[in-house]
């Protein structure tokens, strides 16, 4: 469960909501604004913590897990976020060598695999411009190449295109079926029928719910 | 996560921030303005202890001409116990002035003063003490001006005297308003001392009382009545002494009497401007710390998400504050460099420009009190290491 207060009246955000996320599987989470789609995603990724509940990954309970092990979990979850959440001051190769220099790789490795990587979302040629300098397409790209560099098990994204235009999220959408799903887990809050189509499962969160749409 | 790595993160974060340039110039400057505040307050200690504690008129007391006509021997006597006491002399206003003629012969005609040498003052800094009579001891840097207009003073008024150099006075002997004669006088040079363009007037040279009268009689000047004086060791031991004194029958009289309030007003001036310079720059320091950790924030939040523990964070940041305060030092060591270059070229071309107020370059105040600002600005570094 999860809940805020306000007023001193208690708001039930996620309420029983139970849930397991496989591997190999896109999941599309729907709901009205404020529903708590976001907050179960801050949830997963331990951003946020729950007030009652457990989260269990790889069948081990991480509810409560201490820092340096939210670390490591974290290791393993790639982040979209709507509004791209770049570093300003990186430019696009470097944004993407951030995870990338937590590992055991030096410096010149972090550097070829992130350049790599952002090739592989088409934007070889735009590696050494600044957030600033990229549309948002192409800054949704970078966060996209930032979130798979590590080659995560579990990929959470927050409205991945719900700032962008047709052509861009189109060009998203191509990016995530892209996405090599054998050994992940892809986690998508989205308004987007279009997410929603590429999707294997489309749950939908009402009254602090979780209910599957469609599978 | 290697060092490496973290500096190569806080070097892109640290450098790519153009307002980080422009905080680094005011925290140099914040810096420039603490080290001139330690300047102001050194300079104005110097200049009191020098100029004022330290000279022998603030440490002289006369014993009264009042009392009982007492002799140098009677008061040697009296005195003897009273420690802070460091000399005893007939003391008088011996101060001759007149024409320096020559200089080894050589025709000058400035103006040239005559004052009582005591024992140890002046200090010497060069040559010998006066043994004979006719000798006379100069400052290093000696300017036979009289009336010294300091401000148009040239480098070219100062003359090095050397050992053994011949200074011919000339003294004109009248009748009444008839001229009689012109009246040379020789003294040879022995020693020297530190004028520093302070301290003493720099046409000052120092011989014997012997010397002094004899040319007085050379001359047909009356003698000066002689008053028996005390040398005391330190300033403040003077009052203690006058109280000695009256309880032994004696009126010490100072012959220099220090505004001593206008002087503990001064100094706590002084003390408060450097405080006050302390204070501002370690809050402004801790100002410009907090703007930059603000905007860093958010990526603080970023980084985290991706996987960085707190300490990494942590340790970008304190690599982007040691570059920070570098900076901000190596800059203001360059002001303080090129203000002390100017100040010493236009000491070099007009020394007297800053005359009798000498600015002080305190170096271990200076480092203080830098040291101080760091601690202030490294302050919550140490903080949490403490925990």
């Amino acid at each position: 469960m999860k809940s805020f207060k306000k007023d001193n009246r208690e708001l039930k955000i996620l309420d029983n909501a139970n849930v397991c996320f496989e591997n190999g599987k896109i999941y599309a989470i729907v709901g009205e604004s404020g529903a708590g789609k976001s907050t179960l995603l801050n949830c997963i990724s331990l951003v946020e913590k729950l007030d009652d509940g457990k989260i269990f990954y790889k069948d081990k309970d991480i509810t409560n897990i201490k820092e340096k092990e939210i670390c490591n979990y974290r290791k393993n979850v790639g982040f979209i976020f709507q509004n791209y959440y770049l570093d300003e001051y990186l430019t696009a190769l470097e944004n993407v060598m951030v995870p990338l220099l937590l590992t055991d790789m030096i410096i010149e490795e972090c550097r070829d695999k992130a350049m790599k990587q952002l090739e592989n979302v088409g934007l070889k040629d735009r590696m050494n411009h600044y957030p600033r300098e990229l549309s948002g397409g192409e800054q949704q790209r970078v966060a996209i190449a930032r979130a798979l560099v590590r080659n995560p098990q579990i990929i959470l994204a927050d409205e991945p295109t719900g700032n962008l235009d047709e052509k861009n999220e189109k060009n998203i959408l191509e990016l995530i079926k892209q996405i090599d799903k054998k050994d992940k887990c892809i986690i998508i809050v989205t308004h987007s029928s279009k997410i929603k189509k590429i999707a294997d499962v489309v749950l939908e969160i009402k009254q602090g719910k979780l209910m599957i749409l469609s599978e | 996560m290697s060092k490496n790595k973290i500096n190569y993160l806080a070097k892109r974060l640290f450098w790519r921030n153009k307002k980080n340039i422009l905080r680094v110039f005011i925290g140099a400057v914040i810096i420039f303005i603490t080290v001139m505040g330690a300047n102001i307050y050194s300079t104005i200690e110097n200049y009191v202890e020098l100029n004022l504690e330290q000279s022998l008129d603030a440490k002289m007391l006369m014993v009264s001409s009042n009392d009982k006509n007492y002799t140098l021997e009677d008061v040697e006597k009296i005195t003897a116990d009273i420690k802070e006491i460091v000399d005893v002399f007939d003391y008088a206003e011996f101060d001759i002035t007149s024409n320096l003629k020559a200089i080894n012969g050589k025709i000058i005609n400035k103006t040239i003063v005559l004052q009582q040498a005591l024992n140890n003052y002046p200090l010497l800094s060069k040559g010998r003490d006066i043994k004979e009579d006719r000798e006379i001891i100069c400052g290093e840097g000696f300017i036979p001006i009289g009336d010294l207009e300091y401000s148009k003073v040239t480098k070219d008024d100062i003359l090095s005297l050397k050992a053994d150099d011949i200074l011919t006075m000339s003294f004109n002997k009248y009748d009444g308003f008839s001229y009689l004669e012109t009246i040379n006088v020789d003294l040879k040079v022995v020693g020297f001392f530190k004028n520093n363009f302070y301290a003493y007037d720099n046409n000052v040279c120092f011989t014997s009382i012997a010397t002094i009268e004899k040319i007085k009689e050379l001359i047909d000047e009356e003698k000066s009545k002689e008053v028996v004086t005390l040398l005391i060791d330190k300033y403040e031991n003077v009052d203690k002494v006058v109280d000695i004194l009256d309880k032994r029958g004696i009126d010490g009289e100072k012959v220099f009497r220090l505004e001593e309030d206008l002087i503990t007003t001064i100094k706590i001036i002084s003390y408060l401007v450097l405080l006050g310079c302390l204070v501002a720059s370690t809050m402004m320091l801790a100002f410009l710390r907090r703007k930059m950790q603000k905007e860093r924030e958010n990526n603080e939040i970023l980084y985290n998400i991706l996987g960085y523990k707190d300490e990494e964070i942590k340790q970008i940041n304190y690599v982007i504050d040691k570059w920070f305060m570098f900076l901000v030092l190596s800059l203001a060591f360059v002001f303080c460099l090129l203000c002390y270059v100017i100040y010493k070229l236009i000491f070099i071309i007009n020394p007297f420009i800053f005359y009798r107020f000498t600015l002080d370059f305190n170096i271990p105040l200076i480092i203080l009190s830098i040291l101080v600002l760091m601690l202030g600005y490294f302050g919550k570094y140490l903080k949490r290491n403490e925990k």
